[in-house]
């Protein structure tokens, strides 16, 4: 690579206009007064020992070595590594390089990379060692290390990492430490309220698991968790704080790079809490496509998706998500008054990338904004980032040779009865597209029971009960011999006012595990509602007698009771309900029971 | 063919190489990590190539690809190649070589090029980038040692074309090499040799 001098009389000629300016012949850039500020502000921060960088720029000696190659990474604009097209705003973290920087760089490398005078050279910044947010309240790390192999490619694994706090916490922020910087390259990070993450990684004998996060495992209350090579989110004001239950865990799935060795992963996260509950919670609304079919060798596919605020809303933050066949990444908004801006706007969007974009300052929407986003796709062999070749038809779904398109908002309502509107109406929204992606993933794996059962979770929810039995159907079918399969499509059958059959079901599932409670409760509840009291006395004894904490057994147990005509087993059964303390709407039922009853 | 012609410091010296002129001389600037100089451009009688793998111990392209070299080189051997690993940036010193090479498991016979003489005569430019010498001592093939990667931060999941595979069978099949030189992504060197 050659650099012809005359680019420096560009440059010295270009800042002639300043008083001050010395003699051309001095202008020449040097390390110690012109390259170090902008190295140790731009790139200093990742790239030194033990940064997430490969090597080290905290020197001229270390910068010198790679003077090439930082000129090249920095004007092809792979480093600093920023996606985001100029002019949509300031984003925190962001550190864009500008042209005169760039221009002073090549001028720089084209004079032999000068020194300068070493007494010029800025102090490097103080880059703290250990956490960046201060002392975390609560550290977190992986009770063992992952062992990455040394190939072939990239890597994805999920760990369920319990977060031991005996109380409800508040959290305003988190530190993330990849541990092993050299293999790991962003993580995911969610919060599952629920033990199905644990589960699952409890399943593999190895540390993590591979697949899919559970729907359970989320965003905690409108807040974006992740982690891309030098980038901490700062911490957000008690105000905004996300709660913590006891019993939760981070899930966190890290992307890896393979070294080229084995390598030993083991991150550690730090949580910083808040000493008082929030005020406020934001929604976060993730607008995308879940039908993505794309034929192979197609080069330019598009999906688009839009959603209009019912409410005045803050934009505190975008992230755009999308695999290796995405290509352009566009986000917009517009306005009531019909002008419109871009939010966020990707040319070249690369898997590897997958920031977080906080805005430094929130962008106020007022009520009628339509948020859209539209995203191209590449399925060609042009694409040298697809994990096919030849192409093949690729369809939406959460693995990496699937295909995906989200645009998700981190937004702010103004109030809270603007919140929950707003958040009802983005819930209906992402669950009604979360369906389409179930039923694109079942077009490819149409005997994926789990898949099943999801959605079919999703349309009882909705309250599309034929669907779900639909859904639950073909769950069970996939495994006969499945007692929970049939109990699931008892229960939708139940729910859809199939009582017959929902009867036959339940009694398929006790038939494989004859100590099924929540089965034999069901079963008795739906016996009751045919006026079949003695069949269903025997199944909610049965019941009642394996899950004695059961209230919802035990309060059909009483109704049966009361229909065969024994009122003192009636009343007994009501008061061991009322011991258990349940839900107030069931207590107040019980309470009235026991007022007929006892007359 | 002596040595000055490929000693043209500062001035392109990657393209100062004619492909087909002999490499071959004998020096004492490449050495083991014992120190003890070696000359892996003169090839032993019964070798038919040897494979040059320029590294660093820092570069993570050419890390990635230790695994990729330690197949081909098993897979070669049967054939009668030989590959050599070179680390040419002084900083990799015999230490860190040794610890380089344990932690990316590779068994292979490492030289230390710290005064260039193998950069300049190859006309390498960055890591990993290979070249093959034929038992004539002449250079067959410098570049890639496929089309993995092709630019900083943009690489295929798989390569679609084995350059350096192709190259060494159609060497010792006596066809010509074509392309004789491709471009290696990597880590450059040009800085050092200024």
């Amino acid at each position: 690579m050659t650099f012809v001098v005359t680019s420096w009389f560009l440059f010295a000629s270009s800042a002639v206009g300043a008083a001050s300016s010395p003699p051309r012949a001095e202008r020449a850039p040097v390390f110690s007064r012109d390259i170090a500020p902008v190295i140790f502000e731009a790139c200093t921060p990742c790239h030194r020992q033990g940064g997430p960088g490969p090597f080290p720029l905290s020197s001229y000696r270390e910068v010198r070595q790679r003077a090439t190659q930082v000129l090249q990474v920095t004007h092809s604009r792979f480093m600093p590594p920023w996606k985001v097209e100029p002019g949509l705003g300031r984003f925190e973290g962001q550190r864009p390089l500008t042209d005169a920087e760039l221009q002073m760089m090549k001028d720089w490398v084209a004079a032999g990379a000068p020194e300068g005078n070493p007494a010029e050279t800025p102090a490097l910044p103080a880059l703290p060692d250990g956490w960046l947010l201060g002392t975390p309240d609560l550290i977190v790390t992986l009770p063992e290390s992952f062992v990455l192999q040394a190939e072939p490619t990239d890597v994805f694994r999920i760990f369920a990492i319990p977060l031991p706090v005996k109380a409800r916490a508040f959290v305003r922020g988190i530190e993330f430490h990849p541990g092993n910087p050299r293999v790991v390259h962003h993580a995911n990070i969610r919060v599952d309220r629920t033990p199905a993450s644990r589960m699952l990684d409890a399943a593999d004998p190895l540390p993590g698991y591979d697949g899919l996060m559970p729907r359970s495992a989320e965003y905690p209350d409108g807040h974006f968790l992740g982690w891309t090579p030098g980038q901490v989110a700062p911490l957000v004001g008690p105000d905004l704080a996300w709660t913590l239950e006891p019993g939760s865990d981070l899930v966190v799935q890290l992307h890896m790079q393979p070294s080229g060795a084995v390598e030993q992963v083991k991150p550690v996260i730090g949580l910083y809490f808040s000493d008082r509950p929030p005020v406020r919670t934001p929604t976060i609304l993730r607008l995308g496509s879940q039908g993505i079919d794309i034929p192979p060798g197609e080069g330019h596919y598009v999906i688009r998706d839009a959603y209009t605020l019912p409410v005045d809303a803050d934009i505190l933050a975008i992230q755009p998500h999308a695999h290796y066949r995405a290509k352009e990444i566009v986000g917009t908004a517009t306005f009531p008054d019909g002008t419109s801006r871009r939010v966020m706007h990707i040319r070249d969007w690369d898997f590897r990338w997958q920031h977080v974009y906080r805005l430094v300052e929130p962008l106020a929407l007022p009520k009628g904004t339509r948020l859209s986003m539209e995203y191209t796709y590449d399925n060609s062999p042009a694409n040298v980032r697809n994990p096919e070749v030849p192409p093949r038809r690729v369809l939406w779904g959460q693995r990496s040779k699937d295909e995906m398109g989200d645009l998700w908002f981190q937004l702010l309502a103004r109030n809270e009865r603007d919140r929950e509107r707003l958040n009802g109406e983005v819930t209906s929204k992402m669950v009604a597209e979360d369906i389409i992606g179930y039923e694109t993933m079942l077009t490819v794996d149409p005997d994926d029971h789990e898949l099943h059962d999801d959605v079919a979770m999703l349309y009882l929810g909705m309250g599309k009960t034929a669907d779900a039995v639909r859904h639950f159907r073909a769950s069970a079918a996939v495994r006969p011999d499945s007692s929970p399969a049939h109990y699931n499509l008892g229960t939708a059958l139940a729910v859809a006012g199939n009582l017959d059959e929902a009867v036959a079901e339940y009694e398929r599932a006790i038939a494989i595990n004859p100590d099924y409670a929540v089965a034999l409760a069901n079963l008795g509840s739906v016996l009751l509602q045919q006026g079949r009291s003695r069949d269903a006395l025997r199944r909610l004894e049965q019941a009642a007698r394996l899950a004695p904490d059961n209230v919802e057994a035990l309060n059909s147990l009483s109704v049966a009771y009361a229909a065969e005509g024994d009122i003192e087993r009636a009343l007994a059964t009501i008061d061991r309900a009322l011991k258990l303390q349940p839900s107030p709407a069931m207590q107040k039922l019980l309470r009235q029971r026991r007022d007929v009853l006892s007359r | 063919m002596s040595a000055a012609l490929f000693l043209r410091a500062g001035s392109g010296f990657a393209l100062a190489l004619a492909l087909s002129a002999s490499v071959a001389a004998a020096s004492q600037a490449v050495v083991g990590l014992d120190g003890r100089s070696m000359d892996p451009l003169t090839l032993p009688a019964g070798v038919r190539a040897h494979v040059l793998v320029f590294t660093t111990t820092d570069c993570p392209i050419s890390n990635r690809y230790a695994p990729e070299i330690t197949r081909l080189a098993a897979a070669w051997a049967a054939r009668g190649v030989r590959f050599w690993v070179v680390y040419p940036v002084p900083g990799d010193t015999p230490e860190k070589v040794r610890a380089h090479v344990a932690q990316f498991g590779v068994n292979l016979p490492v030289v230390r090029d710290t005064r260039f003489e193998l950069v300049r005569r190859t006309g390498v430019t960055v890591t990993p980038e290979v070249a093959v010498i034929d038992a004539t001592g002449t250079m067959a093939y410098r570049g890639r040692v496929d089309d993995r990667y092709v630019d900083f931060g943009v690489d295929r999941p798989a390569p679609t074309t084995r350059d350096l595979d192709a190259a060494l069978e159609n060497l010792l099949a006596g066809r010509p090499i074509e392309p004789k030189t491709t471009r290696a992504v990597g880590c450059f060197l040009t800085d050092l040799l200024k």
